[in-house]
């Protein structure tokens, strides 16, 4: 009876490919916990390469404002129907 | 469990077809994308992120599951297996991934349709540059998965290295 052989472990391009899907994942969970990311929270145009300058960072206030003018708009239509 | 060679042409032809389709639909919304951004038309801009939506709904979303069912039939149908090679295992979590960010995309699309539709938006707040990085981004996730199912690069996983190891086991004397 022979020893089975021994597992020769993964090749380097899926060390590479992990390391770096780790990083993707890393990356997202930091944004997402702090708030920079994820749906209404994306840049608005003008941040093409994550430079946000104080006026994209004013439109960026602008438009949660804008939309929270708009669910409160509609919140106070539905409480008026009978 | 194999599939007839018949059967794993047509598997194989669906997901080749539902796979580059959403590779190609990502690069019209990549298209529209630099559109809404550079337009110097409102309405057009407007349109832009008003079809976004809808386009997102009946033709991405669609491609997207098309391609990962038919992905996994694939490779459950073929000696390949789902597991055993690290090339199918990353096609398949890039696979899940983009489409999990997808769904949870719509939403995003949604907002920027009802910003679009209401004329009382300033353009400014109706631009968005949102979808060209997300555009961006899963255009470079599926150039990686359609470059490894071409190359398909060596390597088994621990489990395909002992299923391969049984299947030999039992012919040696």
């Amino acid at each position: 009876m022979t020893d089975s052989p021994r597992y020769p472990g993964a090749p380097r391009w899926v060390k590479v490919f992990g390391i770096i899907a780790i990083v993707v994942v890393l990356l997202l969970v930091v944004l997402k916990l702090t708030g920079h990311h994820g749906p209404g929270r994306h840049m608005r145009s003008g941040d093409v390469g994550g430079h946000a300058s104080s006026s994209s960072v004013a439109r960026e206030n602008e438009h949660d404002d804008y939309l929270d003018a708009k669910a409160i708009g509609k919140a106070q239509r539905k409480a008026r129907r009978p | 469990m194999t599939m007839t060679p018949r059967l794993r042409k047509f598997a194989l032809t669906a997901h080749v077809t539902s796979s580059v389709g959403w590779l190609g639909a990502v690069l019209v919304f990549l298209a529209l994308a630099v559109v809404g951004l550079t337009s110097q038309h409102a309405q057009t801009v407007r349109g832009v992120y008003l079809v976004m939506e809808p386009a997102a709904r009946l033709v991405l979303v669609p491609l997207a599951f098309a391609s990962l069912l038919t992905g996994m039939a694939q490779a459950l149908g073929t000696p390949w297996g789902l597991f055993r090679h690290y090339w199918v295992l990353f096609k398949l979590l890039i696979t899940v991934f983009a489409t999990i960010i997808l769904l949870g995309y719509m939403k995003t699309f949604r907002i920027m349709a009802g910003v679009a539709a209401d004329p009382s938006a300033d353009l400014a707040l109706v631009r968005n540059a949102s979808p060209l990085l997300h555009a961006t981004l899963a255009l470079l996730l599926l150039l990686v998965t359609a470059t490894l199912a071409v190359h398909k690069p060596r390597g088994l996983t621990r489990y395909g290295w002992r299923k391969q190891h049984e299947q030999r086991a039992p012919s040696q004397p």
